[in-house]
Parts: C-alpha cells; structure tokens; sequence
C-alpha cells in the first residue's frame, strides 16, 4: 500500500471520527446526571405505624402502605393525588397489587383487588379476594433486618370460578413518578443495563416489558408478524440482548434516595414492567410481573393458523421480592449493582484477584463446519491445527483460545448426541495448551444436529420448539431447540470425553441463557424444573473451568469467564441511557468479554466503550479466505479471516490491556458522567480512568484527556465530584 | 361451542446473534446478487422530536443546517435548527395540510393539496406567494392540481408531483406559468394486456386503469439540478434520474435491471451522487451514482419502537456528512443514521470508481473486504484496478466472486489471448501431428466388438445421427433397442442437461439460481415421460402403430443429437469468452433443433403417419400433457384440502383431550 493511500485512509478515518461526534448522545450512551435534590416527599397523613425495626417504619391505610427509610427519613409509596389515570388503573395504584385475569374466551383483563389487612408477627398479611372472579390469594410483607420481602405463596391461590389468574404485580405504583416531578430515573436490567429517565410525557406505544432469562421457549411460541412487504428478505432484527437479572430499581433523586428489588423466588416466571411516561399516563413506574398464565398459540391446521388461549394450568411458584433502600452515594445504579454484587457472589467460589496484570484476550476459532455441496454436503476445515499453533505469533501471552467445530461436523453439523471428534490430534494439543477452551453447543441446533422427532423440545402446543430466520434462502434457517432433558445428558457426556482427555477447559453456547422447559403432555419439565436441572449439571463439573456465552446469574457462581456480554440496551426509545449495570455486578469477580469485535463492534467509539465497561476483546477467526466460507454457515460473519484481523486484534488489545490492567481485579467503585460523552470509572485501588468519546479535548482538573481518548488519573477514591 | 379466536400464523423467528450497536441488521448483495447481511453501515445517533408531538409529518428537507418538516397534522412547517437545537414555526395560519416542502436561499415553498396551491415563504417565515392551478389550456382541463411534494431548480422552475396526475411532473416557472408535463411514465404492456387487446374495443380500453402512465410517488433534485423521481412499481425503474428534458438517465434503471421495491415512499440524492430510497416499511436502500445497489438496511417498527426502525416512513432526506434523517409519520419521530467507518470507507472508494480511477480505489476496496469478505461491489471494484493493472488472474478471480461475467469475460479473453499468445507454436504442431496421424493411419486403431448387448443398444444411438428414418424402423422392429437401454439412455439425457445447465463454464452457466441437480434431473425427466404416456394416448386412439414400448424407446433415441453432441459444447464453453457466445447459442440451437426434426421423424416412422398427421399428433400430445398437469393439481388441491380438514379436527380433539 503506498504512502499517500494509507493518508489517504487515515484521513477518511479520521473525517468518519469528526461525523461520528453525535453517536455518544444516542442511548447506547450514558448521559450526564440531574443532580438536583429532592425536595417533595410523600407525606403520611391518613397512616398509621404497623411495624418498626432499625432501617424502616412500615405505615398502613389498610389498602396501601407506605416505607419510611429511617436513615434519610425519605417516604416511599404509592403516589399522592393521582391523575390521568382510570378507574381501575387508580384503583392499582393506590393499592398493592393489580393483577390480570382470562376468562373463559381467553381474553385479558386487569384489575386491583379488595383485601383484608391483618398485622402479624413482623410483618403484615394481606388476603385478597374478589368476588366477581373468584380468585383469592394471600400476600405477605416481612421486615428483614435490611430489607423489606414481599412473599405470595403458591399454596394460597385459589381460583374458584371461570376466571383465572393471569399475573400479579406487586407494589407496582412504588415510586411512580409524575412526569419529571422528581429528578431521577428507572433502572432496568436489560441487556449491559438501561436508564429511563423521568421526562415531560412523551408519544411512545408500548411499554417495557421483558422476561426475565429471556422468552420461555416451552410455551411462547407468539411472535409479531414483521412483513417488510419486499422482495429482499424479510429478517430485518438483530437480536435483542435479554435480563440477565431479576432485579429493578428506582432512583428518587440521584446520589439521594433510591430503591432495588429482587426477585428472590419465582424469577423465572417473572418478567421486569416498566411504563415511561406517556404509555398509559403521565406517570413513570417499574414493576416485577409474575406470570401465573399466559397465552400461547394452539395450531389448528398444517400452515399454522390457529386459536391463541391462555396456559390451562398455572404455572406453580412461590413469589418473592426482596426490596433494598439505598441512600447517598448508593443511591444510583452503581449502587444498585454493588448491592446485587455482594448479595449474589458467595466470596469463597471465586478468586478475586488475578496473578496477571495483564487482560485475557478471547479468541473464538472455528476448525470445521459443514460445507453446501452440489450433492449434500461435506465438512470444511475453516481453520488447521497449524494455524491454531501460528496464532502464538500474536505475542500476547494471556489469551484464550475458543475451538470450535472440533467434533466431527464441524459447529453446525455435529450430532450432539455421538461425541466423535473430527481430528484427535486436537486433544494432543491441547494437553499442552493450559489456554484452550472447547466450544460445546447442545442447547440451540440446526436439524443436522439432532433427530427432530425424538430429540427436540415440545412446546405446550405439543409440537417441536424452533425458530426460523425469515430468509428461506438461508441454509440452515431453522434451529431445533433440544429437549432440555436430554441437552443436559449431552452436555454432561461432552464434558466427560473431555475430561478423559485430561482436557477441563470448556466453554458453553447458549445452554446459559436459554432457559425452556419441555411440556411434552405425558412428561412435562418446567421452566424453574429445567433451570435446577442446568444448575445440578453444571455444578457437578465445576472444578472444570467454565466459560458461558451471556450466562443467567443462576450460573454465574460457576463461571470462569463470561463470553459475549452485551454492551447495549435493547434501544427502546424510550430507554434514555445504557449503562454497564451487569458489567459493574461482574467487575472484578469474573472476566468478561466483548461480543466478537470484529463483527460491528470495532469503531474508535466501541473501543472506547469496551475499556469505559471493562470488557476484554473477544474476536472470531477462521483462517481460510472469506469466500471459501459462501456456502458455510459461517458465512453469516460479514468477515473472519484472521490475516485480515491480526492488525487490528492486536492494536485493539494493546491498547484495552494499556487501560484496563491498571484495573484488573479490582472493583468498580463509582462511575460519574462528568459531561456528556465523559465518562470517570473509579475503581477500589483508588485509581481512576476517563474516557473521552467527544471529539474535542476535555479538561479535568488541569489533566488534558484527547478527543476520542482515555486516560489514567491517580487520585485518591474519596474525591468525588458529585457531593453538591 | 368456545368461541375460537383466529389468529394469523406467527412463527417464532429467531434472529441473528449480532450483539452490536443496531437494532436492525444490513445487507448488501454477494454472489449472483444474493442478499447477504454485512456490517452495520450506518447506526443511529439520535431519535429526534420526542416532546414536539408532530402529527401526521409528511415531509422533511434539510437546508443550511436547517430541518423544514411539513408537519401536515399540525398544518405547519417546523424549522429545526440542527446546531442549536431550537425551532420555530412557519404558515401556522395559512396552511392546510402541507404535504411537500422545499427550501433555497430565497424562499420556502410548500406544496399543500389541502388548499391544491403551492405557498411560498420567505426566511422570515412571511408568506411571498402563492400559486393556484396553472390556468394555460396545456395543463389540460380535466387535470386536477393537488401538489403533494415539489422540488425547485436553480433557475426557480419548480417541479410538482400531483397527487394521482399520470401525465408526468408540473412544471411551473419562476412565477407559476405553467411550462408543461416533465417526463412522464411510460405504459406497460404485459402478455395479458396484449392478449385482451385483441378482444377490446378502443373505448375499453382507454377505461382501463392499467394503461395509465404510473404516477410518479415522490421526487428529489441533485446538487446539479437533476430531478430523480421515484414510482410505486418494481421492476428495476422505480428509481429515474431524468436530463433536462425529462429522459431518464440512470444506467442500470434504463435497463430495467436495478433492485427496487415497490413500496418506495421517498428518495434522497447526497454531494456524491448517490442515491438513497425509502420503504414505507422502513428500509432504506442505498444505490451508488449508477444505480447498484450498495446496501439496504432499517425495519419496521411494529410491536418495539426502538432506534431505527420505523412505523410508517415518509420521508428521507441526508446532510453533508452523509448523515440520514428518516421522518416516521406514526410517531412524528425523526431517526438520524450516522455512516460507520465501513459505510465511509465504501463511499470513498465509489466516488474513485465512479470517476475511473479504479487503480486507487484498490487499497481502499482491499480495506472495504478486510470487514466485509463477501461484498460484491468491493470485489467488483478491486477486480477492475487489478484489470487496469493487468494482473488478469486476480481481475478473473475477483470478477468470479462479484459474480461479473462481462468482467470476467474480458479478463478471461487476456487471460487466453496471453495463453494462447505463448503456446500457438505449440498447439499448431500438435493438431498437425493429429491429423497427419490419422489422414496416413499411421497407427492401427483396434475395432473394439462389444458384446453386451445392452451396450450395443446404447451405441446404438450414434446411428440416430446419420440414418435417422433406417433406425427408427430398426428400433421399432425390436432388431435394436430396448426398454432397458432406453432406460439408460433417458438417465443418460438427464445427465447431459445437468451438465448444460451446470457444467459450463462461469462465463455461460445457466444455473445462476442454484438450483440442486435433482431439480434439475426432474424437470428434464418428467416432461418427456409425461409427453410419452400423452403421445401414447393421442397416438391410440388415432391410429398410431407404435405400442407404448415402442413410443418409450424411439422418444429416448430421438434424443440422440442432444446426448451426443451437446457436451461437446460445453466443452466449448470453457475456451470462448463472452465476444463469442454466438458460437455457443448457435451450436445449442442447431443440435436442439435436430434433435426435435428427429423426434418429428421418430413419430412420423413408428406411428406411419403423414407430415400433417404428425404435427397433428404432436400438438395433442402437448394438449394431452397440459390436461394430465390440471387434472394432477386439481385432485392434490382436492385432497390437501381434505388432509387440512382432518388434521384440524384432530388437533382440536387433541386439545381438548389433554
């Protein structure tokens, strides 16, 4: 390449940085904070006190309560003087609870419900009950030392009519805002971690509602039709990221007064609600749903029409919250996640702090992977063993290698129930290759994969759980979900061959974040059934060292490496800010890593992003030419050639492992916009990083930080700016 | 009896595993112009005018750092200024329902079908001018004037689509005199439309709506004053860039060849030429300054509003930094799309390509292939600089993969012009060598006796060549032939046109769908089976005298011509580039055609019928054939609907079991 080319290309690279300037305002960003306090508080008028201990007053009116934090003296509760609302919304939000309801022609309706108060012994006890539907359950609130539980018991349910019971919210109004009243924000945990700030009500159609552990593939077979009504193929959506933890908060007043639950039992049948002002009032509030019922499609005839009917039975579990108050400088979303960080990691599985400074580098390679032929189809070596030695030519010494497609059929076309590998001499090397991981798939599979009939899931319609891309042309559009059962034997039977092979090295696709049940009529597994049945699997190999793609925090106490963690929100616009709410949680206990950089994720301001959310480079390679790929699966990566990466690979990594190993193993302790586009993390060793995504220079306190650049600052960890 | 709601089918549609910056994935056309998804081109920056509460936006134009939005619901224009992040209102009392807006230094004109007038403003938002129906007697009388969107060239003339007009684009001058119909659609004629001709009377068909000229939809004009207009069709001319006159003047749109939509709502031209379409569903599809297609992203918002994706599109309108704006008319939201480095890199080396200079395009294609590996227009691009460079093995190479047969052709003819160039001395005195060897029979070729004699029966067939009639009284005799080389040689026939269809080289493959060799084996083999039971059934009941058995067997060896000499010129294929592909057509026409005279012989010989008889005998057969296919569909439809009732009333006993 000649001189005045490469100018040439570092000046359009530079000209694309100067139009980028605007892409750190959008809400794959976080923004600045309102930091302006709280003067309005709930007042108690009408409410008497019920229970006491250390941190909270807990007052009743009979139909609603209100918490008082007695460390900042800030009430939280049901909003006074509502407005804008119906009849039975105010009825909700005014109480503790609203549910939704089928009758018998499976329609949906909401409602709030009378109840029957009765103050018992630490705590408070509520039977609701409605005569027209003839649904009754009881609700319980119990003062733990520092936090408040919400307990619904499986076992007080009962449904005596023709109706039955949809979902319950509890608590749904707690700290519902009016518009902007109060400065301050919705916590989410969607995907990295989303904000909805309290804004002037805006025109939005829907509202936020997301399972948690993603879709339940055993029974939601529901979907919106998408047509684009041309002729180019209809799939048009990447993938939204899911929940990877049952938890919510909100923030009355940033840095003041903030509150976080979670869902404690019943999570898997759960999704997180949250209503932006502006959806259905001008009222911002978050809830945890739990689903008793939902609908599903019955298919009626072969091209899939059908009837769409709520579940016959109800999914049985014990529902429980447990509700945290954060004050002062907890009280944001930094807060939120080192609350969730201390609650969820037992200190003794996982070792803190690293031996190596220096960050590990992810390296996904692919070995084989089946090839269309003009007859059938064959296996295609994507990548040699050679080459996998070759890849120590990177100097970079902490870095892991992912294999791939080592089973015989490459990553696509493997029978997940035979355990043949394609090439042993692959087993020889990684004997001596501590850094090897192999990559096993047994959850999400083409139909090479398994035998449909007798291998797949069964979905409450009775038929095989699969999700097809829209774009017949593809060759594999169509991926079988494995009966869970059976994915877990697999699993169980890869793991040991690998063992064998004095191999403990593995990383796991999909079987962390696909959580299903399998409702076949005579054997059915539930979805909190399948999530035990995951959690026994995995802790029986948890002396190997597991690496997850994306995994649900069920599993995180077993993870050695947290493969493909999402770096967004799911864009909703009205979603304000991303935030790195699971990367905080994560910090310091598990390494995790970037989605694969080399597939849209490798621009000057995602390199920024990636040392600002302390993820380390992950990238997938194959070592053959990109074309040799067309008529492969893989040929979905736009590119993978590793002579065309290697470059970038390395700049990359050096200049994340430059930033990142000042940090590594430490905790992320506070993280301030101190402008938009500037963002200060501050970690436990009293060290701090500020990343400059703009695009003109900022000054922070005589320190100069470059346009679309970082920098180190040593200062001590006390030295927060946001103290008003 | 429950009450059972219907519900469209809705699979569960998984989705591609990119965890990155967009909602939406991109794609961009690989191999034979396949929709292939690439990196993301352009990710959005912002959502704009979430608190204006736009109703029912109609239009955007982006001036001087200015947005103008033809807030129709609102009966206003909005100004945005894009630095600082202010707005202002202009016409709040003197519009209707403005639908069309466009701005220059002096004036803001609005087009507004609610009052049918076009409003002019000035930059102070003072109303200037407003101009009515054209009263000239060319406008016609009954033309309806309701301006939906309009443009204005340098000079003021300002161009006017007309809601529902087919005579073309009003074109007003400075002060609203009418100057005439600017390029109108022309009128399609489809077979159909040909066929009812016959049928029609005049005043028929000038009632029919189909032979009105397309309306055109929408309309942008360029940096140069170029109008480019868009219709509601595709066909590859949606999109036109029409001269001064009206003439369109976009390549591959002239060639009816550009991958269009018929849903396209809007266009938008940047600095460089390029040209950007919208779908009403949300796509944006972005085609370089002739018309190729570069990549087509975006989506529809139905059950999630997220960034990029949009409920029902309006308009689109791009900056100087090539920065997209879509207006959503549902939401009266504005998505701005910002280029990635990988979209800029792409641009930069079109706008090389573009102007010839393909030798340094080369690094940055080379750049462009390092994200995206599959890309055509990158491929194409860095196999015309190693062409220039006359590096014609990589130009080949890479032409192959773009899937680009006149490249491809012409390097392939230097390719062989060199070969052939460095070895004529050669090849000269290896034919003389062959000829002189087989003229003086210098060597003794052994006459090779076949014993079998099925193979007998199969070599039989050469004779089919040269004695056409003799053979065929042969095989009727039963002296050769029989059903089992028959057999053979129908699978033979089968082969041999997947080899036409499969086996030529690049340069002429027929087989540019992909299609698998056992589709392809079936749609030669089931015709001629079909039209020998159908000949057999036409040829019974007319005093044929051929038996099934012999029909089988002549039908097979008429085929001759076909099997023996077409692979010779597939094999021809390989030497010939695209200059000489008359050879190839010609050599396949002339042995098809033999091979339908000796068909035409076979029947006339075993059936004893006249020449007229034949053709007789041949157009029922195909009669017959056409009759066996209705009959087929007619009996599957019956019992796939049958199968259907079954299987539903089973999945509702099914459920009610459970």
């Amino acid at each position: 390449m000649c001189v005045k080319t490469k100018i040439f290309i570092i000046l359009i690279l530079l000209n694309s940085i100067l139009i980028f300037s605007e892409v750190y305002s959008s809400n794959r960003y976080t923004k600045a904070d309102d930091l302006s306090k709280v003067t309005r508080t709930l007042s108690l008028e009408n409410y008497v006190l019920a229970l006491e201990n250390d941190y909270f007053e807990i007052y009743t009116n009979e139909k609603d309560i209100r918490i008082k934090n007695k460390i900042s003296g800030y009430i939280w509760g049901n909003p006074d003087n509502l407005k804008g609302l119906n009849k039975i919304w105010s009825n909700i939000a005014s109480s503790i609870i609203g549910i939704e309801y089928f009758d018998d022609k499976s329609l949906n309706y909401i409602t709030g419900m009378e109840s029957k108060e009765e103050i018992i012994k630490n705590g408070i006890k509520w039977e609701f009950y409605s005569e027209k539907l003839g649904i009754k359950f009881n609700l319980y609130l119990y003062l733990k030392n520092d936090h408040l539980e919400f307990y619904l018991p499986e076992n007080s349910i009962i449904e005596e009519k023709n109706y039955k019971l949809g979902s319950v919210y509890i608590m749904p109004f707690l700290g519902a805002v009016y518009e902007d009243e109060i400065p301050g924000y919705i916590l989410l945990p969607d995907g990295a971690g989303a904000l909805i700030r309290f804004s002037k009500e805006k025109n939005y159609s829907n509202w936020f509602e997301k399972r948690v552990y993603g879709k339940d593939y055993g029974i939601e077979n529901l979907s919106y039709a998408n047509n684009l009504n041309v002729n180019r193929p209809n799939d048009f959506l990447k993938e939204e990221p899911i929940i990877h933890v049952p938890v919510y908060g909100i923030v009355h007043g940033i840095n003041q007064n903030a509150f976080f639950t979670v869902i404690n039992s019943g999570a898997e049948y759960s999704s997180i609600v949250a209503y932006p002002s502006g959806v259905l009032s001008g009222y911002n509030w978050s809830t945890a749903k739990f689903i008793y019922r939902q609908k599903y499609l019955q298919p009626t005839s072969r091209s899939g029409n059908g009837v769409q009917i709520a579940q016959k039975e109800r999914n049985k579990f014990d529902a429980r919250i447990s509700i945290y108050l954060l004050n002062g400088n907890d009280a944001n979303y930094v807060g939120m996640a080192k609350k969730y960080r201390d609650l969820i990691f037992s200190e003794n599985v996982l070792n803190k702090k690293a031996n190596n400074p220096d960050i590990p580098l992810a390296l996904e390679v692919v070995l084989n992977d089946i090839e269309k032929k003009l007859f059938g189809f064959s296996t295609l070596q994507v990548s040699s063993i050679e080459f996998l030695k070759s890849l120590n030519d990177l100097n970079i010494e902490n870095k892991y290698i992912l294999v791939d497609g080592w089973q015989k059929g490459g990553a696509h076309g493997n029978r997940i129930k035979s355990n043949k590998v394609y090439d042993e001499e692959i087993l020889e090397y990684a004997k001596n290759n501590p850094k090897l991981y192999f990559v096993n798939n047994v959850t999400k599979v083409t139909e090479l994969q398994i035998n449909q009939r007798q291998e797949a899931g069964i979905n409450l319609s009775q038929n095989p759980i699969y999700e097809d891309r829209d774009n017949k042309k593809l060759w594999y559009y169509r991926s079988y979900y494995t009966n869970i059962e059976l994915a877990n034997k697999y699993l169980s039977k890869k793991i040991e061959l690998l063992n064998k092979n004095e191999i403990k090295n593995i990383a796991i696709k999909y079987f962390g974040n696909k959580l299903y049940g399998n409702l076949h009529v005579d054997k059915k597994i539930y979805r909190n059934e399948a999530k035990s049945l995951i959690i026994n699997t995995i802790n029986k190999y948890s002396n190997n060292n597991l690496f997850f793609y994306a995994p649900n925090d069920y599993l995180w106490n077993f993870t050695k490496g947290f493969l493909n963690i999402p770096m967004n929100n799911s864009q909703y616009i009205y979603e304000t800010d991303t935030v790195p709410f699971l990367q905080i949680i994560l910090n310091g206990y598990i390494d995790y890593f970037t989605p694969y950089m080399n597939v849209g994720f490798f621009s000057r301001l995602d390199i920024l992003k990636t040392i600002d959310f302390g993820a380390y480079p992950s990238f997938i390679i194959t070592e053959i030419d990109n074309y040799l790929l067309r008529n492969t699966v893989l040929s979905d990566f736009p590119s993978t050639k590793y002579d065309d990466w290697k470059d970038t690979i390395l700049s990359i990594y050096n200049e994340v492992n430059e930033a990142l190993r000042n940090f590594r193993g430490y905790y992320l302790v506070n993280r301030i916009v101190l402008k938009e586009g500037v963002v200060k993390n501050t970690y436990d060793n009293e060290k701090s990083i500020i990343i400059n995504y703009t695009n003109k220079e900022y000054k922070y306190n005589n320190i100069v930080i470059n346009a679309l650049s970082w920098k180190i600052i040593n200062e001590g960890v006390n030295n927060h700016e946001n103290k008003n | 009896m429950k009450r059972i709601l219907l519900f469209f089918l809705i699979l569960l549609l998984t989705i591609i595993s990119f965890s990155s910056n967009n909602t939406f994935l991109t794609y961009t056309l690989s191999k034979n112009n396949q929709w292939k998804v690439t990196q993301d081109a352009y990710i959005v920056s912002e959502v704009l005018f979430g608190n204006l509460d736009l109703y029912y936006p109609q239009d955007m134009y982006i001036y001087n750092n200015k947005m103008y939005i033809a807030d129709s619901g609102n009966a206003r224009i909005l100004v945005y200024d894009m630095k600082t992040k202010e707005y202002e209102e202009i016409g709040a009392w003197s519009l209707f329902t403005p639908s069309g807006v466009f701005v220059t230094d002096d004036y803001i004109y609005v087009a507004d079908p609610g009052t049918s007038e076009v409003v002019i403003f000035d930059h102070y938002g003072e109303e200037v001018n407003r101009i009515g129906r054209p009263n000239s007697i060319l406008f016609g009388k009954n033309n309806k004037f309701k301006p939906k969107k309009l443009v204005v060239d340098k000079r003021g003339n300002i161009y006017i689509v007309s809601e529902g007009s087919s005579d073309g684009i009003i074109q007003l001058d400075r002060n609203g005199e009418f100057l005439g119909f600017f390029g109108s659609n022309k009128t399609y004629m489809g077979f159909l439309d040909k066929v009812l001709d016959i049928f029609y009377s005049e005043e028929q068909k000038s009632k029919l709506l189909s032979r009105m000229p397309r309306p055109y939809n929408n309309l942008t004009i360029d940096k140069k004053g170029l109008v480019y207009t868009i219709t509601r069709k595709s066909g590859g001319d949606a999109i036109k860039k029409h001269n001064t006159v009206g003439n369109n003047i976009l390549y591959l749109s002239r060639k009816n060849s550009m991958i269009d939509e018929k849903n396209f709502v809007d266009i938008a031209v940047d600095n460089s030429g390029r040209i950007y379409a919208l779908t009403e569903t949300g796509l944006i599809y972005e085609y370089d300054s002739e018309g190729r297609l570069i990549f087509s992203f975006g989506g529809r918002a139905i059950s999630s509003e997220m960034n990029g994706l949009i409920s029902v599109a309006t308009s689109i309108s791009v900056d100087e930094n090539n920065n997209l704006y879509v207006l959503d008319r549902d939401s009266g939201l504005v998505h701005v799309y910002t280029p990635t480095i990988y979209a800029n890199l792409i641009h930069q080396a079109l706008d090389y390509y573009v102007q010839g200079k393909y030798l340094e395009s080369k690094d940055i294609w080379r750049n462009v292939l390092k994200y995206d590996g599959y890309i055509n227009i990158a491929h194409n691009g860095i196999a015309k600089a190693y062409f220039q460079e006359k590096k014609y093995d990589l130009a080949a190479k890479h032409f192959k993969i773009a899937f680009n047969r006149e490249g491809y052709s012409e390097a392939f003819w230097e390719i062989r012009n060199i070969f052939l160039q460095k070895y004529i001395p050669y090849i000269l005195i290896v034919i003389i060598l062959i000829y002189v060897v087989i003229e003086f029979k210098l060597i003794k070729f052994k006459k090779i006796k076949i014993k079998s004699r099925v193979l007998k029966d199969i070599f039989y067939l050469k004779n089919l060549l040269k004695h056409p009639i003799d053979s065929f009284y042969y095989l009727k005799k039963g002296t050769h032939g029989s059903i089992l080389s028959a057999t053979i040689i129908y699978l033979l026939f089968s082969l041999v046109v997947v080899l036409d269809y499969m086996g030529r080289s690049f340069i002429f493959n027929l087989n540019t769908s992909e299609r698998s060799v056992f589709y392809v084996m079936f749609i030669s083999l089931a015709p001629t089976i079909l039209f020998v039971f159908a000949n057999y059934l036409v040829s019974s009941i007319n005093d044929g005298k051929g038996t099934l058995k012999n029909i089988y067997i002549f039908t097979a060896y008429s085929a001759a011509p076909y099997i023996l000499l077409q692979p010779l010129v597939v094999l021809l294929s390989y030497g010939l580039s695209f200059n000489e592909s008359f050879l190839i057509e010609f050599s396949s026409f002339f042995i098809i055609s033999w091979t339908i005279i000796v068909l035409f012989l076979g029947i006339q010989e075993t059936h004893h019928y006249s020449t007229g008889g034949t053709i007789k005998n041949i157009l029922l057969s195909l009669l017959w054939i056409l009759i066996i296919i209705l009959i087929y569909s007619i009996v599957y439809m019956l019992w796939d609907q049958i199968f259907e009732t079954i299987y539903s009333i089973v999945q509702e006993v099914l459920y009610h079991v459970r």
